[in-house]
């Protein structure tokens, strides 16, 4: 998957609740044994969820909630072990004033995300249940697109648990191993997942990275496609934006192609301003043959890089002249100076007898400096 | 100017559980907003099935009032930069709401607040902050012993808690850790142990014992937080957003916490710190004073209170913090850029001049300096401008605490000898030829010093006579009016044009072709040099000045390549004519070596779309029966190799051996060689081409700097590294214009 290069792994999903005899404790993690719960807690932990997994085996579910009981005692021997529990369970199962909320801690090497929850009742012996999902990050990973991820996850989860118990009942409560394996393998192979839960409640999620906005559109701005747009549009697109992209030519500005597209001129915005988020579009600024342009820092280096100097040649040329050589092309470029309008610039160095198209040679020169700056 | 930052609290744990014990500012707010984007910014979309129904016959007023209501409401939950609210939040009502209740779906339960009491409204400030109760987050910043020692962060919704817990080791004691710790068993960074060894080198120059025989401590924990508002992701890209955190964390919240944690283990002063703070907390609530007059008092009986207020006003005016901890003067600041990271970079795309990504450069300027600082490269053929407050600078102020070595003495009386000699006309080395320094070990490390302390910076050496091209950045610092007005006020003298008259002069000359420099274009005379020589220096610390630079590349144009090759033909026909049988030989071995070689030629009719030129193709089809009786010739030729005539041809065409004679790169296209320096062997014989008929003292020079025309180096540097003067590298320059291109930009 291509995606997983940017977004980042899951290293371990548990979920933990807050247990009316032992406090805060982990029921289920994924992959098992990773996290470390504290020695004095474990002894109580397998004697309490003792009779738990035999009602399970009595309604002959899947040993596979039992089997995991036995093994989830972590190996002191493992190295793999990621970090304790007992040092993180304040934030995971935390009182009252950080219950729906998103909290992030952190241990020496990882990161972990959750949404702790409380609900009330008076079914509970407490009056209330605390539950959190969380995931398991590395330390350095950048958490931003499953915020919503987690939010959504605690929302669907506390709706089961209010409507049918189905976290708090020990027959339901099982099944939420499975819910654990399903959201590990499946986000971190596939970047979503459809998991259903009950007759009425289903998980469905899907990462998104998350791009920073785009600066607001100008109505006087050009968009310029760095992709075949005409080639992506689909039925299913928005209307607007199907139309914008029939316009958008490099030539016209935002407030021309909402007159040629017969769109409304805000709705133009919205649509340029949606192509720049998904970057298959920049905007470039209006050619006039009284602009000026200069060269910046990074000529330097384009200069010498082969998809410069190839695609220049072709790109600036008007069709049927003869193509005019990269030195020549570069030298043109290098005397394009502050206070020297465009048109200056060509009467002095006879650019239209070269046959260059001049303004796709500066929108050529604006492209290949703003995709390397 | 840290715009994130909304708090410094300092929390402490002992046997009567964690407790806040300072915080400043006294009430920070954090801002509210939509966990989730708005779907509409200009709600056009709310209701379009309603707006186009009702398009023309609905009072137009009606709908603004409409539009209005919802704007204002939605308002509130907007995210905004924190710059844009800045001035607007300083008035905001304390809001009594939980900010994010209206937001997250589960926020009902928070109305059921188990460890919170109905408490009366003096002494609410006193227990609460960022509507958590203090006791209840205090608790949340005391983490478990075994996550203290190293870096903190946790984030409750928007808000981020940074810092570095420290505490008592197992035996209950304020302790410097040694090398093997508990906690460190799994994956100990090495920026923690670093600086825990700084730390304790550090104190181990101090003639202090590392304990004092007070088993009376109390305190277990401190932890010194930075709270800050995390910024809305969609403002910049995630990986910036990190680096901007670590960077605080690094700055401020270990440095800080590094010395108190020194201190707290030398001289129990945190320990004292917090019972000061803490008796007079509980004299204030006692006595029912208001919490205001609880911090303006903390503010004068404790440093590290005074100390948290200094910090935060620093940080916030984006200046540099010198503040005293238990008499340790500590200077701290955030690099200037920093800020800069949490925008798109659209907003700063004018930038033209670009930041160094260069991994060298970072080195030579330091890690401390390499990141959020934007700082130009270090070479030697740069320069230095001091800036405002170097003459007030005061190079001992540092020594006169207890532990001042020689060592820095001297350093100091070295700086002002430094001082003295820095000048804008000066490149580095010149300097440190004048002071008889070392470039590396001595000029850098002072410059280094002087740009962290933001007393000069680094510009390009501006030539004696102002000779120098200049251009004007796309943006200014400040309003261009404000500017002018400074400038009059500055340069009254007449024969000063007013400054947006000067700029307009500057910006317009780089168009020229020839005297485009300052002096041609402004001074004029000689006389008013000293004069514009601070016009100059003063234009260049509100960086309004850039200078240009003079970059070079090579063209092998069509001409010369012909030639080249025209060359070439004649002398292998030379050749071809004494020894006949030799050519073959040498030509078969040639094309042995090399399979590229026939390949090349034996496609070049069909698929070549550069019409060859007429001798080209006439050397094709004389080559072509020579490689048609390849085969029968091989062993001829083998045997023959050892004669005396062979050794003379060898030697003669070896350097044409290595030539890629009729590969792609021997066209008669013009082209540009980009890395002389590494240039090809053909490319070699261009460039010796290129030469023939110049002066031969020219053409020396020519072959020893054409190295440096890559179109990177700039005229400064090839000046300095090929040790010749502007003169003479302006006859490079025009005796092979034909095949030279020049560049113009900022560096």
């Amino acid at each position: 998957m291509p995606s997983e290069t940017f977004l980042p792994r899951i290293h371990s999903v548990f979920y933990a609740i807050f247990d009316v005899k032992q406090g805060p404790k982990i029921v289920y993690q994924v992959p098992e044994g990773l996290i470390a719960t504290s020695p004095a807690g474990l002894s109580s932990l397998s004697a309490a969820s003792s009779p738990k997994s035999s009602t399970v085996a009595l309604e002959g579910e899947a040993p596979r909630p039992s089997s995991r009981q036995v093994s989830s005692p972590p190996h002191p021997s493992s190295n793999r072990v990621l970090f304790d529990f007992g040092d993180i369970s304040k934030y995971v199962i935390p009182s009252n004033p950080l219950c729906g909320r998103l909290v992030i801690c952190a241990t020496r090497n990882h990161r972990i995300i959750g949404f702790p929850v409380s609900i009330l009742g008076s079914e509970y012996k407490r009056n209330y249940f605390r539950f959190n999902l969380c995931f398991v990050f590395e330390r350095a990973a950048d958490l931003s697109c499953y915020k919503p991820i987690v939010r959504k996850v605690s929302r669907v989860l506390a709706a089961c648990e209010e409507e049918s118990m189905f976290l708090s009942s020990p027959q339901s409560s099982p099944a939420m191993h499975a819910i654990l394996e399903q959201l590990y393998e499946d986000l971190n192979s596939y970047s979503e997942t459809s998991i259903p839960i009950d007759a009425f409640n289903s998980i469905e999620l899907k990462i998104f990275p998350f791009y920073p906005n785009p600066p607001p559109v100008k109505d006087w701005q050009v968009p310029l496609a760095l992709i075949n747009l005409k080639s992506r549009v689909e039925d299913n697109w928005d209307l607007t934006v199907k139309k914008v992209c029939e316009h958008i030519n490099g030539i016209n500005h935002v407030r021309r192609i909402a007159q040629l597209a017969d769109c409304d001129l805000q709705l133009t915005r919205q649509a340029v301003a949606h192509l720049l988020y998904y970057q298959v579009i920049m905007t470039v600024d209006i050619f006039q043959y009284s602009n000026m342009y200069t060269l910046r820092k990074n000529v330097q280096w384009l200069a010498d890089e082969p998809h410069v100097k190839d695609e220049c040649g072709p790109y600036v040329t008007k069709p049927g002249k003869p193509i005019a050589d990269w030195p020549k092309l570069l030298h043109l470029y290098s005397r394009l100076k502050p206070g020297k309008t465009v048109f200056e610039w060509m009467e002095s160095h006879n650019v239209h007898d070269l046959g260059v198209d001049v303004r796709r040679f500066t929108s050529f020169g604006v492209i290949k400096v703003s995709e390397n700056a | 100017m840290a715009q994130t930052l909304l708090a410094f609290l300092l929390v402490n744990s002992s046997a009567k559980g964690p407790n806040l014990v300072f915080r400043w500012p006294p009430n920070p707010e954090s801002t509210s907003r939509l966990s989730r984007p708005l779907p509409s910014e200009d709600r056009l979309e709310l209701d379009n099935p309603w707006r186009a129904a009702n398009h023309n016959d609905s009072p137009p007023n009606t709908v603004e009032a409409n539009g209005e209501a919802v704007a204002t409401a939605a308002e509130d939950y907007q995210w905004k930069s924190p710059s844009v609210i800045r001035d607007r939040s300083r008035s905001f009502p304390r809001t009594t709401s939980l900010p994010t209740s209206a937001v997250n779906a589960l926020s009902e339960e928070r109305l059921f607040d188990d460890d919170e009491l109905a408490e009366d409204p003096t002494d609410e400030k006193y227990h609460r902050i960022f509507d958590y109760s203090t006791q209840f987050l205090a608790g949340m910043l005391c983490p478990k012993t075994s996550l203290c020692h190293q870096k903190f962060d946790l984030v409750i919704d928007d808000l981020l808690f940074i810092g570095h817990p420290v505490c008592v080791n197992d035996d209950g004691r304020w302790q410097f850790k040694r090398e093997k710790s508990s906690s460190g068993s799994r994956g100990r960074s090495s920026i923690n142990r670093e600086s825990m060894d700084d730390i304790k080198s550090e104190a181990s120059t101090r003639a202090y014992s590392p304990i004092r025989e007070n088993e009376s401590s109390w305190l277990h924990m401190f932890h010194f937080v930075l709270v800050l508002d995390l910024p809305d992701p969609s403002s910049s890209a995630s990986e910036n957003m990190s680096k901007y955190f670590d960077t605080m964390y690094k700055q401020i919240a270990f440095t800080i916490t590094a010395v108190l944690f020194q201190e707290q283990v030398l001289s129990n002063f945190v320990e004292l710190e917090c019972d000061v703070l803490g008796s007079l907390e509980a004299e204030y609530i006692a006595k029912g004073e208001p919490f205001s007059a609880f911090v303006s008092q903390a503010l004068e009986v404790s440093s590290i209170a005074s100390v948290m207020k200094a910090l935060f006003d620093a940080v916030k005016s984006s200046t540099m913090a010198y503040i005293t901890l238990n008499n340790i003067p500590l200077e701290l600041q955030l690099p200037p850029f920093l800020d800069h990271l949490l925008h798109s970079e659209e907003e700063y795309e004018l930038d033209f001049v670009d930041p160094q990504e260069d991994e060298d450069e970072a080195r030579l300027w330091g890690c401390d300096l390499s990141f959020g600082w934007r700082l130009p490269s270090l070479a030697p053929w740069k320069s230095l401008l001091l800036l405002e407050g170097v003459q007030e600078l005061d190079p001992y102020i540092n020594l006169r605490g207890p532990h001042v070595s020689p060592d820095e003495r001297d350093h100091a009386e070295g700086l002002v000898k430094f001082l003295e000699v820095a000048s804008v006309t000066l490149s580095l080395s010149d300097m440190a030829d004048l002071l008889g320094w070392n470039l590396e070990t001595q000029i850098y490390p002072t410059v280094r010093w002087l740009v962290h302390h933001r007393r000069a910076k680094v510009v390009d050496t501006i030539h004696s006579d102002l000779k120098t091209i200049f251009t004007i950045p796309p943006k200014f610092v400040a309003p261009l009016c404000t500017l002018s007005a400074e400038f009059k006020r500055d340069f009254p003298q007449p024969e000063i044009p007013p400054l947006p008259s000067l700029l307009a002069s500057i910006s317009e000359a780089s168009s020229r072709q020839s005297d485009n420099h300052f002096f041609a274009v402004v001074v004029r005379s000689k006389e008013l040099i000293p004069l514009y020589h601070e016009v100059v220096i003063w234009l260049l610390k509100r960086d309004m000045l850039f200078t240009l630079h003079l970059r070079i590349r090579i063209v092998a144009t069509t001409e010369l390549k012909a030639r080249v090759r025209q060359a070439h033909e004649y002398k292998l026909e030379r050749s071809r004519g004494q020894r006949h049988q030799d050519r073959i030989g040498s030509s078969l071995r040639l094309r042995d070596q090399d399979p590229a070689f026939y390949d090349v030629n034996t496609r070049r009719p069909g698929s070549s779309w550069f019409p060859l030129p007429p001798r080209g193709a006439h050397r094709f089809s004389r080559r072509m029966p020579s490689a048609e009786s390849e085969s029968s010739r091989v062993s001829e030729t083998s045997l023959r190799h050892v004669g005396e005539d062979d050794e003379e041809v060898l030697t003669d065409e070896s350097d044409d051996e290595n030539i890629a004679w009729g590969s792609p790169e021997d066209t008669l296209w013009p082209s540009l060689i980009s890395d002389p320096g590494t240039a090809s062997p053909l490319e070699r014989r261009w460039l010796a081409a290129m030469s023939e008929g110049k002066d031969e003292h020219i053409a020396r020079r020519f072959e020893r700097i054409n190295q440096y025309f890559d179109g990177k180096s700039t005229d400064d540097e090839i000046l300095y590294r090929a040790e010749i003067s502007r003169k003479q590298l302006r006859e490079v320059l025009h005796h092979y214009d034909e095949y030279l291109q020049t560049f113009l930009h900022p560096a």
